[in-house]
């Protein structure tokens, strides 16, 4: 009984030592519904969150007391910085929908939801997570992964081997990793989209995954030094198809077009047409090694 | 420095999708690289030190693999020079290289 006291009384104390030795900060000023919010915070967390409010509030947890949150600026630009003198720091900050969200970080996870305006976001190493309808979105991270699910008119994404996952009712998506694998679903006009009407997806050993629909005159171009590229879209789209490899082999489920020894005399090439020449879609596909597969979503 | 601002331009504009022909022009682009790569190297080697360990594995595990891929695309080039395609896969290799030359660089200098 005495060591069971005795242990509940030490559990106590280190529990007293964790909480006063964490830093707890809530702050709040104006910004403007269009304003830019700028953030740096290297390590921990960060979420930020779209509100229907004229205002910024950040609320933070530091790991140490002797970390700071610095703030400056007025209504149309407020700067939130983190120094690393606070170890992680647990950030959330809401911001008015509209506004131009800036966040930079050295390891801390980046999440964004329900921000409409306009994101650029790096990290080193962290993930980065867009949930929500931004008008425009630039996400770069070395080996963080990599998602924006929801809509954006314009989105560019870039990782050295983290994995890029876009889905949803896209138009414009450009992405881009050395060794990390890239996966692209994007929704049609029945989920509120218009099907992809540019899409630049790039990798050089990563795998390529594009499946959903395109727009009407979209144009989908994907390339790969070894990765596998899969592009699966419904049967009934109508495009013009060109897929080539150096080194790889083409496999084509869409119709009975198959490839063609290339006239080089290395590799396979395959260009056919789903509908009238010109009329749709278009996708290219490029390899140097790795295989192209054309499916039936 | 401006040798590397020459470089990043010819191999990061958008222009680069129209790939010269063949030849001396080709040949001065595939330079261009070089000498960008070199430098952005050299600068990563000085800042080495002020990196994360775990941030120098990243970039050497991943700047093997993009030497080994722009290997590849060179030994392709010299059977065929002359092919479009292959000049659009070195390029966009040697694109990757110098951003992740660039990135490295920036991060050890932050």
């Amino acid at each position: 009984m005495r060591i069971m006291k005795g242990c509940l009384v030490l559990w106590l104390a280190l529990l007293a030592r964790q909480a006063t030795a964490q830093a707890r900060i809530d702050e709040r000023w104006p910004l403007d519904p269009g304003g830019s919010v700028r953030i740096a915070s290297p390590f921990g967390s960060i979420r930020v969150l779209g509100w229907d409010a004229d205002s910024v509030a950040v609320s933070a947890r530091l790991e140490r007391p002797a970390g700071r949150i610095s703030a400056a600026g007025d209504a149309h630009v407020r700067t939130l910085g983190v120094d690393t003198a606070a170890g992680g720091a647990e950030l959330e900050v809401h911001v008015p929908r509209g506004a131009t969200v800036w966040v930079k970080s050295a390891t801390a996870n980046i999440a964004i939801e329900g921000v409409d305006g306009t994101l650029d976001l790096s990290s080193q190493g962290g993930s980065i997570r867009v949930i929500g309808t931004p008008q425009d979105v630039t996400a770069e991270t070395m080996d963080g992964a990599v998602e924006v699910a929801g809509g954006t008119a314009r989105a560019r994404v870039k990782t050295v081997s983290g994995d890029i996952l876009l889905r949803g009712a896209s138009q414009d998506l450009g992405a881009s990793t050395l060794s990390g694998r890239i996966v692209v679903r994007a929704a049609g006009w029945q989920r509120g989209g218009t099907g992809v009407q540019r899409g630049k997806f790039e990798s050089v050993t990563g795998d390529v995954r594009f499946e959903g629909e395109l727009g009407r005159g979209g144009v989908v171009e994907v390339e790969s030094q070894s990765g596998t590229i899969e592009v699966r879209v419904p049967a009934s789209t109508v495009a013009d198809f060109d897929a080539l490899t150096i080194g790889g082999t083409i496999t084509n489920h869409l119709g009975s077009a198959q490839p063609k020894p290339r006239a080089a005399g290395m590799g396979q090439e395959l260009r056919f047409s789903s509908g009238a020449a010109g009329s749709g879609a278009q996708i290219t596909a490029r390899s140097f090694k790795g295989p192209i597969l054309l499916e039936p979503k | 420095m401006l040798i590397i601002a020459l470089g990043l331009y010819r191999l990061l504009s958008p222009s680069t999708a129209h790939y010269p022909p063949a030849g001396q022009g080709w040949a001065a682009v595939q330079a261009d690289f070089d000498r960008a790569s070199d430098q952005l190297s050299g600068i990563l080697a000085v800042e080495r030190e002020r990196s994360r360990p775990e941030t120098v594995a990243l970039v050497e595990r991943n700047l093997a693999i993009i030497d080994a891929a722009i290997a590849e695309s060179r030994a392709a080039l010299a059977r065929d020079p002359a092919s479009a395609e292959l000049r659009r896969l070195f390029a966009a290799a040697a694109r990757q290289k110098v951003e992740l030359l660039r990135w490295a660089a920036r991060v050890a200098a932050s």
